[in-house]
């Protein structure tokens, strides 16, 4: 209850406490015996104030007398405590009462006995007389007698206990401080010191006694204490700072680890090669998981590539505590293979004996693939190199003149030189062929940089040491490294076959060229010679023609009535033949110029020259019942005007040998046959004898009677010729007395 | 021939056959009346420049209208052509090239070197005839010279 209250209260507490019981104690014994003594005396008082009553009222009594009574009780009256009184006879009936007024229901209804009852004392007191009793007297008194002692008690009581108290209060409060200053001031040095911890610190002593004693024992402690903890926190500090370094190393070692983890692929076996630590980097390059890889040893990812030699090496070097470093190739668990360059670390027990292998491997299959590949690619370039017809030398060469250079059998081949003989100084200068020298080094002062860089490429000969000359076209070329070296790249390709092929085309060209030209002379005399020969005809053969027919006209003109009727008759043939020659002559004339007309290509819109052609042969549909059926005609290349010829000689004919048929239908296309156009005229005609066709197409050869049909047979001759000349065909197809189509084609007709 | 009488047409031509029918043809048209018959190229040439055998003539005093062939001896009709036209003294006399030659290289050749007018004759009778006549009637009828 006061466990926690500070001890100079607890002091306080004790001292009062102890005080106060010891007066209340005190008090109420004393009060308990004027109480039971006030209450004795009381009722011994009554009592006799009631045995005065008695011995006045025997008299009364004896001779019963109630006024008697009556007026020994009314001396009652000078005590105001008696409230009621009454006398009984020794029946114990009531015989006479105080006050005399007092209600009957006041009194008892019978004598008893005397004490404290309902808060009243009632005194019974026997009437004697003689040894006679004559009756008994009542006295009722009330207790206010006594309420006003106890009340004066209380009072007094609690007057002197809080007198004490305070008087003890003040006292203890001197006294206590005796004892409970050095106690606090004890208590505010440790206090002190543990919220402190300084314990230099000393409690105040304030005497000899059992306090100083343990006031001098407390600083002992202290300075014992003190001492305990300086030495504690010296070995503390050593202890920490052993602890820092400590987990200073032990993080190096973690994060060693770490970044060993992070680069490289790490396993551990124990002695027995067992795996006892794999990382992530070894599961995921072996692609086996931990629990798979744990407990196993590294037969699991060998990949049977080395030897047994080699395991055997391996592991005689590492059981011997040694460090063993080499590449290893592996087997992941899909059958992929992996090589890592390994170092295997041993690390040995007390006795020096291998407790357990450190594996640290770094994945290299990416540079054993480029190594693989850059052979492959060696052996490729090799082979290209070897096998090449062309002859290749490659220099690097160095700024202070040393080089190093390859060169392959094929340039060797070219320049007729040995391996040997390739090495020997100025060998090269030796195969230049004198008219070259001069020539390549212009070239090279061209078109060479001012170190010597950049490219020629000439052709060249080469004299061989047996003399031999050989061409080849050579180039050379030569720039700067980015190390400073220079490299040079020589080709020579044999073209000594090219060349003599080259000095034979070009002796059969300039043959050739000669040939032509002779052969133009003589056509252009020839030309000249038909030229001459069609003008002759023109102008010539027609003069006497002219002579043949005018003559025989004029006869006919000035002496025909002298003449007999035959006569005239035959003067009319001469003229018709005459005139019938110079038809053929003219035809013959135009034939002829065809082949000597320039052609004048163009684009040739078809539809239009068709159209032309049939309104200059409109004469000849006059008094005709003709159809014409003209269908869809291309554009294409040719000659116009002689193009134009074709198609009025084509559509002169179908008009001239449809003649008979009513109606007479001529029919103008084109059709696509192989991707060609194909143009045709076809009528529903006389046609012709398919047996003849071979004929149809020659100058002057005509299938018809001139009686039939007029005409000198160079029609179609012109339109074959014209055709030829535009490098078509021109064919027909007929059947006698149904019809005939003429069908040609035009060169480069060939687009939709 | 007449020396004096005004030349109204020189008729150059060889041959016998088309100058008889060339005559005819004019003197059925009467236009026969002042010709100068030349036999080649030379003579034409000759008449025209007032040289040889004309010496006496006047060159200004030239023919209305020159018929010429172009196949001649001596000299040729083109070259006889191209002198005439080539002169300012006679270049105004109207030139028609009467010939056989149907070659567009004659007739070019002609037309670049001034002629007036390029006939084929005929073979036909009654087309010569026509034309040596319709030509005739239009140099020298109705074709309206500048004076001199």
């Amino acid at each position: 209850m006061f466990r926690n209250t500070p001890i100079r209260q607890k002091l306080m507490a004790v001292s009062l406490l102890t005080s106060g019981v010891v007066l209340l104690l005190t008090c109420a014994a004393f009060v308990t015996y004027e109480i039971v003594t006030l209450r004795t005396g009381m009722i011994q008082g009554y009592t006799t104030r009631a045995q005065i009553i008695a011995a006045n009222s025997t008299a009364a009594l004896a001779f019963q007398n109630e006024s008697d009574a009556a007026s020994v009780l009314a001396a009652l009256k000078m005590d105001k405590r008696i409230m009621v009184a009454g006398i009984y006879d020794n029946q114990g009936k009531f015989f006479a009462k105080f006050p005399a007024t007092a209600a009957p229901g006041l009194f008892p209804a019978r004598p008893g006995k005397s004490g404290y009852r309902n808060g009243h004392l009632e005194i019974f007191c026997p009437v004697i007389e003689g040894d006679r009793m004559l009756g008994t007297v009542f006295l009722q008194s009330d207790l206010s007698a006594l309420t006003s002692r106890y009340r004066a008690y209380a009072w007094l009581s609690a007057f002197i206990v809080t007198c004490s108290i305070l008087v003890a209060y003040l006292l203890s409060r001197t006294l206590q401080k005796q004892i409970s200053q050095p106690i606090l001031a004890l208590a505010e040095t440790a206090k002190a010191i543990s919220e402190r911890r300084d314990y230099s610190v000393r409690a105040r002593k304030f005497g000899a006694d059992e306090l100083g004693l343990l006031t001098d024992a407390f600083n002992q402690m202290l300075a014992d204490i003190g001492e305990q903890e300086h030495a504690l926190r010296e070995e503390n500090t050593e202890r920490k700072q052993a602890e820092d370094r400590l987990k200073a190393s032990l993080k190096e070692v973690n994060d060693l680890k770490a970044a060993l983890d992070e680069h490289a692929i790490v396993a551990i076996t124990d002695a027995q090669g067992k795996i006892t630590y794999v990382n992530d980097k070894f599961c995921a390059i072996s692609k086996y998981s931990r629990a798979e890889l744990l407990g196993q040893d590294h037969r699991l990812i060998n990949s049977g590539h080395h030897s047994k030699k080699f395991i055997r090496d391996l592991w005689t070097t590492i059981a011997r505590g040694q460090v063993w470093h080499g590449e290893i190739k592996n087997r992941a668990k899909d059958g992929s293979f992996y090589w890592v360059d390994t170092t295997i670390v041993p690390f040995l027990n007390d006795d020096g004996k291998p407790r357990q292998y450190v594996a640290i491997r770094a994945d290299i299959t990416g540079r054993k693939r480029a190594q693989e590949e850059a052979a492959r690619e060696q052996a490729r370039f090799r082979l290209i190199f070897e096998s090449t017809p062309v002859g290749i030398a490659y220099a690097i060469v160095q700024p202070d003149g040393q080089y190093q250079r390859i060169i392959n059998d094929a340039h060797l081949r070219i320049c007729g030189l040995t391996r040997e003989q390739d090495k020997s100084p100025g060998i090269y200068q030796r195969l230049v062929h004198p008219e070259d020298a001069l020539r390549q080094q212009k070239l090279a002062d061209e078109l060479l940089g001012p170190d010597r860089t950049g490219k020629i490429s000439l052709e060249k000969r080469f004299v061989k040491l047996d003399g031999e000359v050989v061409w080849v076209a050579f180039t050379f070329q030569r720039r700067k490294c980015a190390d400073g070296n220079y490299e040079e790249l020589t080709t020579v390709v044999d073209i000594n076959d090219l060349k003599n092929a080259e000095a034979e085309i070009r002796q059969l060209n300039a043959e050739l060229e000669q040939r032509v030209a002779r052969r133009t002379v003589e056509l252009e005399a020839a030309n000249k010679e038909l030229e001459a020969f069609s003008y002759s005809v023109s102008h010539d053969l027609r003069a006497p023609l002219r002579a043949v027919n005018g003559f025989a006209g004029i006869v006919l003109d000035d002496f025909g009535p002298l003449l007999p009727d035959a006569g005239r008759n035959y003067l009319e043939r001469i003229r018709n033949g005459g005139q019938r020659m110079g038809e053929l002559i003219d035809d013959l004339l135009a034939f002829s110029r065809l082949s000597r007309l320039a052609m004048n290509r163009q684009p040739v819109n078809s539809m239009r020259i068709v159209q032309e052609s049939l309104d200059e042969l409109k004469p000849l549909l006059e008094d005709r019942q003709i159809e014409l059926r003209i269908g869809e005609l291309p554009t294409c290349q040719g000659d116009p005007l002689l193009l134009k010829q074709v198609w009025i000689n084509l559509l002169s004919n179908a008009i001239k040998y449809s003649r008979d048929r009513a109606p007479a239908i001529v029919e103008v296309g084109c059709t696509r046959d192989d991707g060609e156009n194909v143009y045709f005229v076809r009528d529903n005609g006389v046609g012709f004898d398919m047996q003849y066709v071979g004929k149809l197409f020659g100058v002057f050869q005509r299938l018809h009677r001139a009686d039939e049909f007029e005409g000198t047979g160079v029609g179609l001759a012109i339109v074959q010729r014209i055709i030829h000349r535009h490098g078509g065909r021109v064919w027909a197809e007929a059947q006698l007395n149904h019809g005939a189509t003429f069908y040609f084609t035009i060169e480069g007709e060939n687009q939709p | 021939m007449n020396e004096t009488k005004e030349v109204e047409i020189l008729l150059v031509e060889d041959n016998q056959d088309d100058l008889h029918m060339t005559l005819r043809a004019l003197r059925k048209a009467n236009l026969a009346n002042h010709i100068q018959i030349a036999h080649d190229g030379a003579e034409a040439l000759d008449f025209i420049f007032a040289r040889g055998a004309h010496a006496g003539r006047k060159v200004e005093n030239g023919p209305k209208l020159i018929l010429l062939d172009l196949k001649l001896p001596k000299i040729d009709g083109l070259e006889v052509l191209q002198r005439v036209k080539g002169d300012p003294r006679t270049k105004t006399i109207p030139v028609v090239i009467l010939t056989s030659s149907k070659e567009q290289k004659d007739v070019i050749e002609s037309y670049k070197l001034g002629t007036n007018s390029y006939i084929v004759k005929p073979v036909n009778f009654e087309g010569f005839a026509a034309a040596v006549q319709d030509l005739g009637m239009y140099w020298l009828l109705l074709n309206l010279p500048p004076n001199h």
